[in-house]
């Protein structure tokens, strides 16, 4: 496989409120941190990042704040709402019983 | 609920405030672009390396903006639709909260258009009478109080009428509702005893029929009204000749008034005052007086008349002693009337002072008769 399989639909909203709900930040500092922790696996492009973000915005999972960022200049920060966090919270765990189903059914072994 | 606080307040921003939003967006890309230009050339690019691979970064600028525009437009009308249903979703789940809603909603926007109706009858349309800015009502009036009556005694009308020169015509009315036999069928009608100059005041003329004369005033005949009369009887014609039972007496109508006239309120018949004993106390207030002035003869003119004739009135019995007489155009009567309705609407409380209930009942009613009509 030359290159990593694309994040599975819903996926990248539920990573983005994750890293959102731990810090508040701005769109690099969220892309930044995204392919840190996923140590370059999560093949997430910047260009998909923002339409993403905004959907989570016009949604009212994150609002948007304008502060002034790093290298001096205003810098659109999201912070997760309320809503935001018991969806993250609902989400995450989605993602844990699927997961782990996922898990017992590809550790079947031939009989 | 917040999250459609923040949601909704986004989509307004994305919606209404479009070259802001546009603003924005630039501002946030470049943002990005810049960061990530620095970022590369700590890395040790050159900066036109640097701002390259930053802009490819975005998979180009100028691409992601339309790719942003696009989805805005799509999201909302998905937004609506979502939120459409919701809405609808929302309504059946809390089905006594939304009935209660809509009934409040129902009744305010019932209530206003109830209000504006009112005013709109009563106060910018013109009385559908003869001349109306000569009609006005003549009341007793205590110089001592200040109060007045909406009604007089039968010996004062007498006197009024006989003993001025400023009126074309004055006559009173009183009545109520009452059961009134007619075509073999008892029903209840509202039924006014009225002198002969009553028509005359306001000018009214018989669709079909005649109007009783002076001369006649103690035989039992009845004026009635257009729309009764096509209630009871069908049609105007088949209404004349009829004998009713009405007041405790059989009537014969001779009349039907012109339509459209039910003066006060929603009169359905007219009967001669002479038909029943009159209250010859002079403190017995119960009769409605209405007049006409003659062409020419200002307020102030009638004013002055009356006044003295309410003088010499004074003087001779002791029991008129501070009575004098108020005159007001009939126009302003039914105005206040309709005021004293809307504000009671509005207030929902009811009037205290027993004088005020008599000023305002008679006219209020008749404010409601013709908003009805």
């Amino acid at each position: 496989m030359s290159k990593p399989p694309d994040l599975m639909q819903g996926t990248l909203d539920l990573l983005l409120l994750k890293i959102i709900g731990l810090l508040p930040q701005h769109g690099w500092a969220i892309s930044q941190r995204l392919k840190q922790v996923s140590d370059q696996e999560l093949q997430v492009s910047d260009g998909s990042l923002y339409p993403a973000l905004h959907k989570l915005e016009l949604a009212g999972w994150i609002t948007a704040e304008w502060k002034v960022g790093e290298l001096g200049r205003r810098a659109k920060f999201y912070t997760l709402t309320r809503a935001g966090r018991r969806r993250l919270d609902h989400e995450t765990e989605h993602w844990r019983r699927v997961s782990s189903a996922i898990t017992r059914v590809l550790q079947l072994k031939e009989v | 609920m917040w999250r459609w606080f923040y949601a909704i307040r986004a989509r307004l921003h994305a919606l209404l405030g479009s070259a802001r939003s546009d603003r924005d967006l630039n501002h946030e890309l470049s943002f990005h672009v810049a960061m990530q230009k620095y970022a590369n050339e700590v890395r040790g690019m050159s900066s036109a390396e640097a701002e390259r691979r930053a802009r490819l970064s975005l998979d180009g600028v100028q691409q992601l903006k339309e790719r942003l525009h696009e989805q805005r437009s799509i999201l909302w009308f998905d937004h609506l639709r979502q939120d459409v249903t919701f809405a609808i979703r929302m309504i059946f789940r809390t089905k006594v909260v939304s009935l209660a809603v809509i009934v409040t909603f129902a009744l305010g926007i019932g209530a206003n258009t109830a209000i504006f109706s009112l005013i709109d009858s009563v106060l910018l349309s013109p009385l559908p009478y003869d001349s109306p800015e000569r009609i006005v009502t003549v009341e007793p009036f205590w110089t001592n109080t200040g109060l007045a009556n909406t009604v007089s005694s039968a010996p004062d009308f007498r006197d009024w009428r006989q003993q001025n020169h400023v009126f074309h015509s004055m006559a009173f009315h009183a009545g109520r509702e009452v059961r009134v036999v007619a075509n073999g069928t008892p029903t209840f009608a509202s039924v006014q005893l009225v002198t002969p100059d009553f028509f005359n005041v306001f000018g009214v003329r018989p669709t079909t029929g005649r109007l009783w004369s002076e001369t006649e005033d103690r035989t039992p005949l009845a004026v009635v009204s257009h729309a009764w009369a096509i209630g009871q009887f069908g049609n105007v014609d088949a209404a004349i000749g009829k004998t009713i039972e009405a007041v405790g007496q059989p009537l014969e109508i001779v009349g039907v008034a012109s339509s459209g006239f039910a003066y006060p309120g929603s009169t359905d018949i007219w009967a001669s005052s002479s038909l029943i004993p009159l209250n010859s106390n002079r403190n017995g207030h119960n009769y409605f007086v209405v007049g006409k002035l003659k062409p020419g003869i200002s307020l102030e003119d009638a004013r002055g008349e009356m006044r003295d004739i309410a003088a010499r009135l004074e003087k001779e019995h002791p029991e008129n002693r501070f009575k004098s007489i108020a005159i007001t155009p009939m126009r302003d009567k039914l105005t206040s009337g309709a005021q004293n309705d809307v504000v009671a609407v509005v207030r929902n409380r009811r009037r205290r002072t027993a004088h005020r209930v008599c000023q305002c009942r008679p006219f209020a009613v008749g404010a409601r008769g013709r908003a009805r009509s």
